[in-house]
């Protein structure tokens, strides 16, 4: 076998390497996570043999574990996976490392969804999913105006960013109409649903919302060779390697659009993990998306849970919402991950 | 039309709404032919490559390519104007009306199964009526159709699994569980019953003749001016992105060799592992020219491959270029702009001559480069020098631009008193 080949091999099959450690690494914070909490703390060893069937937890701890803690985990897990892909896919097809998965006016819409739902009690869907569904369907309408919109205008990355920038501001305005005329008890309804908490989930809605990201999920890891051509050499360079520019960014948008709508209409407005989940796996294995791809979602699980358990304990029995922990803590990781790869 | 041409195109136009910028282009390439563009700034060499590739839609004229390497009867045609029918016309809705649809269906559903009946469940099918109305006055652009093919897939899988939700909490009777699952169910079904009903009116309206992009992509294979990169990957798997028309998911082990036997070719060994962004621009350029050979195409197409390249390098690449075209065991052929004359002279089988959107001389580069059509076309005076041997020739420009130099002595006597004063 030529040289260059062996080394190439080489060089990938450390890269699998550093993901299967990540994603040991994630399991196991998911499982001591587990067994953080008021009632008792549990150690990683007996929480794991409860979660594979090893051996019977009593009534309280089954209940504590499977009914309380492991929806939260889940959803931190799949909200995690579902933010850091659309952040990726995202900052690949439109060619730019500052975009998040609220670029696109996701969050915008959800916060106008949700605001009306909670202002004006004008929702899609009535019952306890009143705010969850109207923030979902209006997040997804701004952002599927925003995607006409962007492709009429010219099918560069930069009129999506530019006309998404534009709706997020009107929506953003109607938002703040709504809550200029609001009562202070709807005010603050808003504010905690905009915190960005895991604290809403019950397991009907993790499961839920599991099931769908799942499925997108393939598709994601499907397209990496085409992002991968599109990222790195621009429309030109995309089009004599097969890929159609136009249409491609089109259907990435809406794929990561949908991601993000069922994410944050459960939980809230988490925009960081999307951010920096992908950049920080960049830091790791490069640039190349069919690893970018798994890596971004294993480090975006990773900060969600790693925010919220520290969101959950740290000041117990008072609950940090997941989103600001996330900020206060990835932030400066963030910051000092980018320092260090300039240096490197 | 002789068995060996790789390429023909018929009365090629391309224009932007105030300038028209090819005109009337005819030109054959034959196999093993390694093809020249000569032409000042704006004469139209990029853009003809450009528009051969299908990054520029033509306006009018035809582009025939030959698939297959064998005869006549597989010569292709591609970019030609989809053919469209009414029967899809009429029926095809766009991203719009699905979600009117949708909405329209969800808010139905909602208000029948709802428990307390209020306008406001009523709310999606009023969102749904102005899409729908809205929807129906867009045309369904070409990119729509395969991104509903994957969003209608999802939301097909998501659909059986709320009708398969359905069934199961169908006892408990209508709570709000039981009506999201058959809310999933309706909606997916939806999706999916518009998206198979949107290929089958496809699939007979496409036209045969029609390549894919990735199709196209095996067959000619193209290096941009400039490579606008944001995100940065080693040089190995760049050039690996030349095997992505080839590749499904995996690479192959014969992709690797290729890319490596590329990669030596190229003598590019010392920086197979260096991100492409930590590369001066000629190094970058040999990579881009690098991916290019590895998609092994059957026309290459190369807009100025020696424009950043030092005296060494630009020689080597073309060498290299015309090593591959004419000794390939499958026929290859190039089509290459670039603005130094005596090294096409050197290196071209044949040399096109273009001015202001039209081929103006076509023949072998002694034909060409005559001095007359040099005073022709780039308004320089220039000597044609053959080699003692008399194999070589050299085109020696003389005075380079018909000088004005009393308005270059004013416009620096002005810069001067306008920065004293």
């Amino acid at each position: 076998m030529n040289p260059l080949s062996r080394q190439h091999i080489t060089k990938s099959k450390n890269q699998i390497k550093s993901i299967i450690i990540l994603g040991i690494s994630t399991v196991v914070l998911a499982l001591i996570a587990m067994g953080q909490g008021p009632y008792e703390k549990l150690d990683v060893f007996t929480t794991a043999k409860m979660i594979f069937g090893f051996e019977t937890p009593n009534d309280v701890e089954n209940s504590i574990i499977w009914k309380l803690r492991f929806p939260r985990i889940l959803m931190a897990i799949t909200g995690g996976i579902a933010l850091a892909i659309a952040g990726a896919l995202m900052q690949g097809c439109l060619g730019n490392p500052l975009v998040s998965p609220l670029t696109l006016g996701v969050a915008s819409g959800a916060a106008l969804g949700a605001a009306l739902a909670i202002m004006l009690g004008f929702s899609v869907v009535g019952g306890p999913l009143a705010i969850i569904g109207n923030a979902f369907l209006f997040a997804l309408i701004v952002v599927f105006i925003i995607i006409q919109l962007g492709s009429m205008h010219s099918v560069s990355a930069e009129s999506y960013i530019l006309v998404g920038i534009a709706i997020t501001f009107i929506a953003g305005a109607i938002t703040s109409v709504l809550n200029y005329f609001a009562t202070d008890e709807q005010v603050s309804q808003l504010m905690h649903w905009s915190f960005g908490s895991l604290g809403r989930v019950n397991r009907e809605t993790a499961i839920f919302l599991t099931v769908p990201v799942i499925c997108l999920v393939p598709l994601a890891l499907k397209w990496s060779w085409d992002l991968n051509a599109l990222s790195v050499g621009g429309d030109e360079f995309a089009i004599s390697t097969g890929v159609d520019p136009a249409g491609f960014r089109k259907m990435v948008l809406v794929l990561s659009a949908l991601l993000t709508a069922l994410v944050i209409s459960f939980t809230g407005l988490i925009g960081f993990v999307g951010l920096a989940a992908p950049h920080m796996a960049r830091v790791i294995v490069g640039n190349d998306f069919r690893k970018l791809i798994p890596s971004s979602a294993i480090f975006g699980a990773f900060l969600m849970l790693f925010a919220d358990t520290l969101g959950r304990t740290l000041f117990a029995p008072i609950i940090i919402p997941v989103g600001v922990m996330l900020s206060v803590i990835g932030g400066p990781f963030f910051m000092y991950l980018l320092i260090r790869s300039r240096r490197g | 039309m002789r068995m060996s041409d790789i390429m023909r195109l018929k009365n090629l136009k391309f224009g932007y709404p105030k300038k028209e910028v090819l005109k009337d282009i005819n030109l054959t390439i034959s196999n093993n032919e390694l093809v020249c563009l000569l032409g000042v700034n704006g004469a139209g060499k990029s853009t003809l490559l450009k528009s051969i590739l299908g990054i520029l839609k033509i306006q009018s004229g035809e582009i025939w390519i030959d698939a297959e390497g064998a005869n006549e009867n597989s010569l292709k045609r591609i970019h030609a104007p989809r053919k469209h029918t009414d029967e899809e016309d009429d029926f095809l809705p766009n991203l719009t009306t699905v979600y009117g649809i949708t909405l329209l269906l969800w808010g139905l559903i909602v208000t029948a199964v709802s428990e307390s009946q209020s306008i406001s469940s009523f709310a999606p099918a009023f969102l749904g009526l102005p899409l729908l109305v809205s929807g129906e006055m867009v045309k369904t652009p070409e990119a729509d159709r395969k991104l509903w093919m994957y969003v209608a897939t999802t939301f097909g899988i998501l659909g059986s699994l709320g009708g398969i939700g359905f069934f199961i909490v169908m006892g408990e009777g209508l709570n709000y569980i039981s009506s999201s699952m058959l809310m999933m169910f309706v909606t997916g079904s939806a999706y999916t019953a518009v998206c198979v009903r949107w290929f089958t009116a496809a699939k007979d309206a496409s036209n045969d003749d029609n390549f894919d992009a990735m199709e196209l992509a095996q067959y000619m294979s193209y290096v941009p001016q400039s490579v606008k990169s944001s995100f940065s990957i080693d040089v190995y798997d760049a050039i690996m992105l030349g095997r992505r028309p080839y590749i499904g998911w995996n690479i192959s082990p014969m992709d690797r060799e290729i890319v490596s036997k590329t990669i030596e070719f190229l003598n590019l060994e010392e920086f197979a592992f260096r991100k492409l962004n930590q590369l001066s621009g000629g190094e970058r350029q040999r990579v881009i020219i690098g991916k290019a050979i590895a998609q092994s195409p059957r026309l290459f197409l190369l807009d100025e491959p020696t424009s950043d390249l030092d005296l060494k390098n630009q020689i080597q690449i073309m060498k290299k270029m015309k090593f591959l075209v004419s000794n390939s065991k499958e026929p290859k052929s190039a089509l290459v702009a670039i603005h130094d004359i005596n090294m096409a002279a050197r290196f071209a089988d044949r040399i096109l001559l273009m001015s202001e959107g039209k081929i103006i001389a076509d023949g072998t580069p002694r034909e060409v480069l005559t001095p007359e059509n040099i005073q022709k076309v780039f308004g320089v005076t220039a000597d044609v020098v053959n080699s003692e041997e008399g194999d070589r020739f050299w085109v020696h420009v003389r005075d380079e631009v018909d000088g004005k130099t009393e308005d270059d002595n004013l416009f620096l006597e002005q810069i001067n008193e306008d920065t004293e004063g």
